[in-house]
């Protein structure tokens, strides 16, 4: 777990609804931890917002006007290119990894995609606001649930010689989760849960990464652009 | 054809017998002169009677086949008549040929005369034959008349011209021989070349015909028209022989055997069975274009005797700048030759087959049109109008001069549609004409009547198919609609209560009552945005909208309990279709697949996407399932057909019991370009 910082997290919230944004704010102030130094309601005005707050981390909803598609993907771009040590979670109401591999197309440091479900999870947001303050990349276990399912649904796929446990697993891996919080969370021993590690990257031609973030990083590499 | 011929029961039997003789003599005398000449002709002396012989035979001939056919008919005893005369004079003229001698003597001298009078009235029985076809009596006074003045120069002018004479000419076509006269007048002449006179009793037939047809009307009229155009012929080959001898010599020979051999044939055949289909138009036809030959022989006549012997050349040169030059001649010509050869009306079942043809194609105002136009121009009638059911009405003519002189129903299928109203025409309508104008107007009545439904059923189809269209689009557009409602609305709201419960939670012990009630009002938000999120996706996936198809289908995919592999075109990985095609597209993706789950027991089942040739898309789905009776498909797949072809698409469904089954989508996406667009 990262290192809990002397200053609170300066954050930039972005959602066309109000009652969102509001709940939000509140959730991720509670403890102090964050600071939500603007609060806005479009892409445009996230911009700005940037610009003036020099936040450490943006929030942004992924559908916002004018069309109610991608504009939250589209700004974590734009926003990306402008400030690259920019953490930048974006939620989302779409389980289907697309969205997610949108968002990861040119790369997935400091990105983080969640499921607006984690706005009802206050430890799983903060976690998320951390990681991509600290560079690391979250994604959604629902979310790693369908593209573990997806690249599982390919018959050439080295994911469908996984055993269920070890999908399992590979997802917490994906998720961001340490082997610890992955041996809570399937209520594995951390020795269980280390030798479906290796025998993972065994199957997956993969090899293990000395930090968590690079683990990460290999595993959804890996999910979002399978080897041919 | 049977209630046209002349029937013959009425006549005396004594008559027919007579017949049967006189048909017998002129078997019997054809065959011995064609004896007689062929004898002659092979002891070498008069080896060129042979082709005319050869003629007369052909005309002999088919005399007696007429005979056989039709021995009640006068036509066909003349027709004989034609041939045996001839043969007979020819028979004559070639003994006379084998033992004339300088010397003036009666009995060579009576038999050139004798050989004159018989060849003669050849061409005489030719232009009674004229006169009378196709049935047994001269009709008329001037017709009567022509006849007895054609006999009596069959006979007055040989003799005359004989016994005016110090020389006899044998004025046989092909065969001319001089003989003196026994005993010649003191103030005879020289031979009279009195040949000239042969063509004009053709010419004589020709008339009577023409007083005839100018005479008749309806079917009668059509009758003479066959005579008509083989007189015609047959009098321009003669006028024209002098000149086609002077121009081809012995070639015109070419020319003129095959015409005037085949004419018996013809009028053979018009004997056995008169009404010939379009003889209208082979006698109009004939007529123009025999004039103008006539025309351009004339010319090339003159222009000959202008340039003098040697002048050949610039004669054809000027008669073939005539015909060219002759081309608005003609086509006067044939309007002219129309109008009498019609009596200016297109006739009965021509004009009948005009409109037929005419009454082509489903617009009811051009069927209108075309058929007041046929009417007012092929029955000379100076205007029609046309009023049809529900408000069409169409004018043909010259301009409307007060009331209908005649008003015609239109009735198709016993129901009153419209009228055909006539203006004037010259000579009244006869009985025959209003029948005609009947049978029309139900041709026209019926072909309107047909229109009138299938335009009205062709603009119901299109406004069924554009409506069937119009619900799938705003289908699409309610889902669509729904979708972004529950997402922008509920959802959020479902987010904020989720947050709330959260802070509620996170502030109160968890040990607690309150602490557990706000854990479970969390848990269950939870569960019900979860619910939420694929009741959304059921509706409309916003993966549809957002990423395209083939997203879409992919996350389909992946949502189902079973390996589905997604197999696309690499050219349709990015593609993007018309909203409407990427819907139902992707409910037939959708739709399959879960039938795939439900029913089929399947263990794999896989999507192709591929590009058709032509602007299109083919979205299938395979799966290796139990199969099932295509027949008995459920409703799901009906509505899935329905979707499709609302667009303009194609559903198959094929399914084998025991092998599994293939839903193959097909979408055109040119015109669905203009469905998306509209």
């Amino acid at each position: 777990m990262s290192q809990m910082p002397d200053t609170p997290l300066r954050v930039v919230l972005a959602d066309d609804h109000y009652l969102v944004r509001e709940g939000t704010r509140q959730l991720l102030e509670l403890d102090g931890q964050v600071l939500v130094v603007a609060s806005v309601e479009d892409a445009e005005q996230l911009m700005t917002a940037v610009d003036e707050h020099h936040p450490d981390v943006v929030i942004t909803d992924i559908r916002m006007p004018p069309t109610h598609t991608l504009e939250g993907v589209a700004a974590a771009h734009r926003l990306r290119e402008k400030r690259s040590d920019l953490g930048i979670v974006v939620l989302s109401n779409h389980a289907d990894p697309d969205y997610a591999l949108e968002l990861f197309k040119d790369g997935m440091t400091g990105f983080a995609y969640l499921l607006k479900d984690r706005v009802g999870d206050r430890s799983q947001l903060l976690a998320a606001v951390r990681a991509v303050a600290a560079g690391d990349s979250v994604i959604d276990p629902v979310v790693v649930e369908g593209l573990v399912h997806r690249r599982a649904r390919q018959e050439t796929s080295p994911l469908s010689r996984l055993t269920d446990r070890e999908r399992d697993v590979l997802e917490g891996m994906a998720a961001g989760r340490t082997n610890a919080a992955i041996a809570a969370h399937l209520h594995l021993s951390v020795s269980a849960v280390e030798k479906n590690v290796n025998s993972i990257f065994s199957k997956l031609g993969l090899t293990d990464e000395p930090t968590m973030h690079r683990r990460v990083g290999a595993v959804l590499t890996y999910l979002a652009h399978p080897p041919a | 054809m049977a209630s046209h011929r002349v029937t013959t029961g009425s006549r005396p039997q004594n008559g027919l017998m007579t017949s049967r003789v006189v048909a017998g003599v002129l078997a019997a005398t054809g065959a011995v002169g064609a004896a007689v000449c062929v004898g002659a002709a092979l002891t070498a002396s008069v080896p060129q009677v042979l082709l005319p012989v050869a003629l007369a035979v052909v005309w002999w001939l088919a005399g007696l086949v007429a005979l056989r056919a039709r021995p009640e008919h006068a036509s066909a005893r003349l027709l004989t008549a034609v041939g045996t005369c001839h043969l007979a004079a020819f028979a004559i003229a070639s003994v006379l040929g084998v033992t004339s001698g300088d010397s003036a003597a009666w009995l060579p001298w009576a038999a050139a005369v004798a050989a004159n009078v018989i060849y003669w009235s050849g061409f005489a029985a030719l232009a009674i034959l004229l006169a009378v076809f196709p049935d047994e009596r001269v009709r008329g006074r001037t017709s009567w008349g022509m006849v007895t003045v054609g006999v009596l120069a069959v006979v007055v002018v040989p003799v005359v011209a004989a016994v005016t004479s110090r020389q006899t000419d044998l004025a046989l076509h092909f065969h001319r021989t001089a003989l003196p006269a026994p005993a010649p007048l003191p103030w005879g002449s020289g031979p009279v070349d009195v040949s000239g006179v042969l063509p004009l009793l053709v010419l004589v037939g020709l008339a009577i015909l023409v007083v005839r047809v100018r005479g008749a009307t309806g079917e009668r009229r059509q009758q003479l028209l066959w005579p008509l155009t083989i007189a015609a012929v047959l009098a321009l080959m003669l006028v024209a022989t002098p000149v086609g001898t002077h121009a081809l010599g012995r070639g015109w020979a070419v020319v003129f055997v095959p015409v005037v051999g085949v004419l018996p044939i013809a009028l053979l055949a018009g004997v056995r069975r008169y009404r010939l289909l379009q003889v209208e138009l082979y006698a109009a036809r004939t007529l123009a274009y025999g004039v103008v030959l006539a025309l351009v022989l004339t010319i090339y006549t003159a222009a000959a005797a202008a340039a003098g012997h040697h002048g050949a050349l610039p004669a054809v040169l000027v008669a073939a700048a005539a015909a060219v030059t002759g081309h608005p001649l003609r086509v006067w010509l044939e309007a002219r030759v129309d109008r009498f050869v019609s009596g200016g009306r297109i006739r009965g079942h021509a004009l009948v087959r005009h409109l037929a043809e005419s009454l082509e194609g489903s617009d009811p105002r051009a069927l209108a049109t075309r058929t007041a136009d046929t009417i007012a121009t092929g029955m000379d009638v100076a205007w029609i109008d046309i009023r049809c059911q529900p408000d069409l009405q169409v004018h043909a003519g010259s301009a409307r001069t007060g009331d209908a002189r005649l008003v015609v129903p239109l009735t198709a299928a016993g129901e009153e549609i419209g009228a055909i109203e006539c203006g004037p025409r010259r000579g009244g309508w006869s009985d025959e004409d209003i029948r005609l104008l009947t049978v029309l107007a139900r041709h026209a009545a019926l072909a309107l009547r047909g229109a009138d439904l299938a335009s009205a059923l062709a603009r119901r189809v299109d406004e069924l198919a554009a409506s069937r269209e119009r619900l799938v689009r705003a289908e699409d557009r309610a889902r669509r609609q729904l979708e972004r409602d529950l997402h922008d609305g509920i959802q959020q709201q479902l987010v904020v209560l989720l947050a709330r419960l959260e802070l509620l939670r996170s502030t109160l012990d968890a040990e607690t009552t309150e602490g557990q009630i706000a854990a479970q009002s969390h848990a269950q938000a939870q569960r019900s945005l979860a619910d939420l999120r694929n009741l959304v996706r059921g509706i409309h996936p916003p993966l549809l909208s957002d990423r395209g198809l083939v997203a879409a289908i992919e996350a389909q995919a992946d949502q189902l309990p079973i390996p589905v592999s997604v197999d696309v075109d690499p050219r349709l990985t990015d593609a993007r279709f018309p909203p409407a095609v990427e819907t139902a597209a992707y409910y037939v993706v959708c739709e399959a697949t879960t039938n795939v789950i439900k029913h089929s027991g399947a263990g794999r089942a896989r999507v192709v996407v591929r590009p058709l040739a032509a602007d299109g898309l083919q979205v299938a789905v395979t799966d290796d399932g139990s199969g099932f009776a295509v027949t008995a498909t459920g409703s799901g797949l009906a509505g899935l057909r329905d979707r499709v072809e609302a667009i303009g698409g194609r559903l198959e469904i094929s399914s084998t019991v025991g092998v599994g089954t293939t839903v193959v989508a097909r979408f055109p996406i040119s015109e669905m370009a203009n469905v998306a667009n509209a």
